[in-house]
């Protein structure tokens, strides 16, 4: 393959690469942030993600691009504050169709990932039979977004409101009747 | 349900769980061992305690309360979450330059992208103009179809990181391709370490060997990249070749080339912890040698210290073939100028055959200005060629621009010296011979070179 490499400047590539250098350092310290902010909340946003996905079978995939994500962009981590808003936006940002289907044409292409599936197969696949799972995979998308996040994540209705970009009044409105969807929804099931 | 339940909760049960709120997300809650919260009910079970938003809140809890990350997860991420941001960088530093080719070339690319998916191994390097990362928001770079692609690149013209250009494979569809070899767990690469067959010299290509200028010890500083550009991982694995040649009136003994040691002068250059003997490339992912030129003591580049030697108005002597050749010498100020901008003149990506080739122009008290005059003959060649490769042909234009301002100084007759010597390099695969370039001004010296080295898998 030949690469259309157009006339080049090197000081400039040069300065680039010290640059990487430089990359590398400041990794050290976000690679900690990394860490940290891996422990506190990578579990919570599978949950996240498993009760807003229609296949939990991306839910980890989901999860480590929003990680890279909000992590690999600087002014995202300069507030460790909001990296979890970050995270849990990104994440419902992810959970739509049609951003999903990328990921999962991704994932297709970096397989093999073999440990990932098999020891979580357990987890993944009772979650699959939950009724709740079952039940709110009945709901309306907003509905779902807003009790997931609501009664999950226990935000408040201003921070649903701001992460789905709906009004508050929208939220209590989707709120009340995804509650009440859901419930006929379990009872049904019984 | 309904309103009064909620106004209900909000004054009561709810506010001390709001107080830590990211609790039940954030560390594993001391009560969130699956079901430890909820002992009567399963969580598959019915909606206890009548379908208010307290048991809903448990439910939803207990239901999700048994996955687990999986065990490579973090590491993963620790791999990922650099590469992506070394891809974001370039993505920034490309677009302004690139950003009236994008007008040109999108359409073209991301229909590209779609129709052929990710597969398509010589289609990727189109694929991928859009940064639409910030499309959807918060989500950063996207892992979308991928970075700006090689239509970018000729606008990129140098000014970006050498992995920037996302040409060929370096370009692959990745979206995640910094995920796509992050995500390959180092148990799996130890097992393709294995497996994989060595690289053929046909699996090996996108040759990127670009130089910087010389710094004020007259060191210059190189890359030489190759990347695989097959659909199959691939190991480097054997002794590959990196020679320098005197030319014109430079005499052999004088130059050296020894791979790079503790303790030697090449300081800038890795050390030999991290040389790769065995080195797995999986489809789009690139090594690269590292090279220094120490010149020895004395002049510059090793040169003893004289005025300008005259030379032939009309030196093509330099050698690089094709477009490579012209150090046409510029005496005076104007060549001063051109000259502080060595390099422009090497094209590292020869079109036709895989050898790269670049020229380095030692700036000694005389610049040659013709060097950059070059690089925009090359560029335009290229340009042409990315035009095959599929819908990129606007690159060719903005190449060739870059090149522009290095017009010979109407200084006299005289350059730096007929110093030269040819770098090439051959990859252990073998021939061809994958780059050369050529370095002036210099008379004596070493160049350091490193072993094989692992570039990020940034797509690049």
């Amino acid at each position: 393959m030949i690469s259309p490499l157009p006339a080049s400047q090197p000081p400039a590539r040069i300065r680039a690469q010290s640059e990487d250098a430089g990359d590398a350092m400041a990794e050290g310290t976000t690679v900690d942030f990394l860490t940290e902010t891996y422990r506190a909340h990578y579990r919570g946003l599978l949950g996240l993600a498993a009760l807003l996905l229609d296949d939990t079978a991306s839910c980890e995939d989901v999860v480590q691009e929003a990680f890279i994500r909000v992590h690999s962009a600087r002014n995202r981590v300069r507030d460790p504050e909001k990296t979890l808003a970050y995270l849990r936006q990104t994440v419902v940002n992810l959970s739509r169709s049609t951003l999903r289907r990328r990921i999962l044409g991704l994932k297709l292409l970096s397989k093999p990932m073999p440990d990932a599936a098999s020891a979580e197969e357990g987890a993944y696949a009772q979650l699959e039979r939950a009724e709740l799972i079952t039940a709110m995979r009945g709901l309306q998308r907003r509905q779902r977004e807003v009790l997931v996040l609501r009664y999950f994540a226990d935000m408040s209705e201003a921070e649903v409101a701001s992460t789905l970009g709906i009004s508050a009044g929208s939220v209590k409105a989707y709120g009340s009747r995804g509650i009440a969807a859901l419930r006929v929804a379990m009872e049904a099931a019984q | 349900m309904t309103d009064p339940d909620t106004g209900r909760l909000r004054q009561g049960t709810e506010q001390p769980e709001r107080a830590d709120a990211p609790a039940p997300e954030g560390r594993p809650r001391p009560d969130g061992a699956p079901g430890a919260d909820g002992p009567g009910t399963g969580p598959a079970g019915a909606w206890p305690g009548g379908g208010d938003e307290e048991s809903l809140r448990r439910l939803l809890r207990d239901t999700v309360g048994d996955l687990e990350p999986s065990r490579d997860a973090l590491t993963r991420l620790e791999r990922a979450v650099p590469a992506r941001r070394r891809r974001r960088r370039q993505l920034v530093v490309g677009t302004a330059a690139s950003f009236a080719l994008f007008a040109v070339g999108t359409p073209v690319v991301q229909y590209a992208a779609t129709e052929r998916g990710m597969t398509d191994e010589s289609g990727s390097a189109v694929i991928g103009g859009r940064p639409d990362g910030e499309a959807d928001g918060l989500a950063g770079t996207d892992g979308g179809t991928g970075e700006p692609g090689a239509h970018a690149s000729g606008g990129e013209a140098g000014r970006q990181d050498p992995d920037a250009p996302g040409t060929g494979p370096s370009g692959t569809p990745s979206p995640d391709g910094t995920t796509e070899a992050g995500q390959v767990s180092p148990e799996d690469r130890d097992a393709l370490a294995v497996s994989s067959p060595r690289c053929g010299r046909d699996q090996l290509g996108d040759v990127r060997a670009e130089a910087g200028p010389a710094d004020e010890q007259g060191r210059i500083h190189g890359t030489i990249r190759l990347s695989n550009v097959s659909g199959e991982p691939c190991r480097i694995k054997g002794t590959d070749e990196l020679t320098l040649t005197p030319l014109g009136d430079t005499d052999a003994a004088d130059f050296h080339v020894v791979t790079r040691a503790e303790g030697d002068r090449a300081t800038r250059l890795p050390t030999p912890d991290q040389y790769h003997d065995n080195l797995v490339l999986l489809p789009g992912e690139s090594y690269q040698v590292l090279f220094a030129w120490v010149p020895s003591e004395g002049g510059p580049g090793g040169c003893p210290v004289h005025s300008p030697v005259p030379a032939p108005p009309d030196d093509g002597e330099p050698g690089g073939s094709g477009g490579s050749g012209g150090s046409e010498g510029s005496g005076g100020q104007g060549g001063a100028g051109g000259g502080s901008t060595p390099g422009g003149p090497g094209d590292p990506v020869d079109d036709l055959d895989g050898i790269s080739q670049a020229s380095l122009f030692r700036t000694t008290g005389n610049g040659n200005g013709g060097a950059t005059a070059q690089g925009a003959g090359n560029a335009g060649s290229s340009g042409g060629n990315s035009a095959n490769s599929g819908g990129a042909g606007n690159s060719g234009g903005a190449g060739g621009s870059a090149g522009t301002g290095g017009t010979a100084g109407p200084g006299g007759p005289e350059t730096p010296s007929g110093n030269m010597a040819m770098l090439r390099y051959t990859p252990a695969a073998g021939e061809p011979r994958a780059a050369q370039l050529v370095l002036e001004g210099v008379c004596a010296g070493t160049v350091y070179r490193t072993g094989v080295l692992a570039v990020a898998p940034t797509g690049g």
